[in-house]
């Protein structure tokens, strides 16, 4: 019953209804995590979920058991399929930094996170889906540090986001690992 | 009328929320404190929620506690969580009655690990939301599970219990 | 205009004329609890004589303009007497796509404190004029 439940795409629902909950988890977190900055707590609260979000997005693409072995394969599996799962959509884009070989930025034009928060200049609500795409990372053997960045080039009355990527030693020595092989 | 709101997948809801109930149950010391707490937290939404309702469904106000009831099962569930819900078990002065849901979209991928079956109302955020929203309105229930299908019980059922309905007074008020 | 509580307290208040001086907290609260008074006299005195609901009155130097919700929250918005009919509709839009989307969801807001988003304070202020032009 638990395969059949889970195999196929459930209808959707309301946005506000997860916006009224997505509120009270951050009013929870920023009462009872007070040592840690918000973000953090967000990212931490989401980690969680990346674990499970992968493992529903690994079966929905039947792509169970799959090894990924690659960076970017990774981020175009979260691009696509788990955005998709998460938001409907895919991500906007997809880039290297040209500074940096370890770092990579998804960006997003709205994220629902900051559909209805006007804390622009202070908190980027949307640590908590950076929180998922590190759960899911991290689950995958690719464990990466995501901070969530207001993408500065657009309209001031857009909340796009820059999800920056950067992995770990770890998970370069793991990409290492596996091209070296093949 | 619903088509017209933007959508999010059930799993981000539920998967969200499951989490969080999974930290409310790491930081407090037992289940029972866990319900109270999601009751709370699901009262604080409910006052949120009840203009947004208001204003998409174009409700003017109930006439009475029945009409209250129908539009809470019928347009309430339907809006927020995409499920209808059957009102039924009225008392009889008309002031209690059961709601059933079928396929809670909150506890879509749960199952409660033993120790936590006989304690943990799961969904009471449910019953916060339904007892904030009326509050806000003017309208006091009390609001409870009695039965979760998580519990392994046959059906999910919440009762609410009107309390009372106020009216607007401002003698008190110092103005 | 003002955006009034159940209780009557004042969330709200952003004035386009200019003239008011928000220094002067003692005058400004006089004036919002005199408006509010006002409106709960009215309400119940326009109940007392039609089945129609009380939505706007005007004087010779200002009309006033209301709507109120089931939830208590109350939207109030005077203009000059020159203005056809009632503005309703107006505060009713800024209540659905201004309210609730700023302030019912945003996180960083309280229910029944004082409105501070800037955004919906900007908002408002564009729709208003665009309305006095």
């Amino acid at each position: 019953m638990y395969a059949k439940s889970i195999s196929k795409p459930k209808p959707e629902i309301n946005l506000s209804c997860f916006s009224f909950l997505f509120s009270e988890i951050f009013q929870y977190l920023s009462k009872n995590d007070k040592e840690k900055d918000i973000e953090q707590s967000l990212i931490d609260f989401a980690n969680p979920i990346g674990e499970r979000v992968l493992e529903l997005a690994m079966y929905r693409e039947k792509t169970k058991g799959k090894r990924y072995t690659n960076i970017v394969d990774v981020l175009h599996f979260i691009r696509g399929p788990v955005w998709k799962l998460l938001f409907g959509k895919m991500a906007e884009d997809l880039q290297q930094s040209s500074e940096d070989e370890d770092v990579y930025f998804i960006k997003d034009l709205c994220p629902i996170t900051n559909k209805y928060t006007c804390t622009r200049d202070s908190i980027n609500c949307a640590a908590f889906i950076a929180g998922i795409i590190e759960g899911v990372l991290c689950s995958i053997d690719f464990p990466a540090k995501v901070v969530p960045h207001f993408a500065e080039d657009d309209d001031e009355f857009t909340d796009s986001t820059l999800f920056q990527i950067k992995f770990t030693k770890g998970a370069l020595e793991y990409e290492a690992r596996y091209s070296g092989d093949s | 009328m619903f088509s017209k709101s933007e959508k999010i997948s059930v799993e981000l809801l539920s998967l969200t929320y499951g989490t969080f109930v999974a930290r409310l149950l790491k930081e407090n010391d037992n289940a029972e404190e866990v319900n109270l707490q999601l009751h709370k937290i699901g009262s604080n939404i409910g006052n949120r929620l009840i203009d947004e309702f208001l204003s998409k469904s174009r409700k003017t106000a109930c006439k009475d506690f029945r009409e209250i009831a129908d539009v809470i099962a019928k347009y309430g569930f339907k809006m927020y969580l995409g499920v209808t819900a059957e009102v039924a078990k009225w008392n009889e002065d008309d002031t209690q009655f059961s709601i059933y849901i079928e396929n809670n979209p909150l506890s879509e991928f749960v199952m409660l690990p033993i120790h936590l079956q006989q304690t943990l109302w799961y969904s009471n955020l449910l019953c916060g939301v339904i007892k904030g929203a009326l509050e806000k309105i003017n309208v006091m229930v009390e609001c409870e599970f009695k039965q979760d299908t998580l519990r392994g019980h046959d059906s999910t059922e919440i009762i609410v219990k009107l309390v009372e309905i106020v009216e607007d007074r401002y003698e008190d008020d110092e103005m | 205009m003002l955006i009034f509580t159940r209780k009557g307290d004042c969330i709200f208040h952003l004035d386009l004329t200019e003239k008011l001086d928000f220094s002067d907290t003692q005058k400004i609260t006089g004036r919002r609890k005199l408006v509010f008074g006002l409106l709960l006299s009215l309400k119940s005195y326009v109940k007392m004589l039609s089945a129609e609901e009380f939505k706007c009155y005007s004087t010779s130097c200002y009309k006033l303009h209301f709507y109120e919700l089931l939830t208590g929250i109350k939207f109030v918005l005077i203009s000059t007497p020159k203005i056809a009919g009632d503005l309703t509709h107006l505060l009713k839009n800024i209540y659905i796509y201004q309210y609730i989307p700023f302030l019912s969801k945003n996180i960083a807001y309280e229910l029944g404190t004082p409105i501070k988003c800037k955004h919906f304070r900007d908002n408002i202020e564009e729709e208003l004029r665009q309305y006095s032009n």
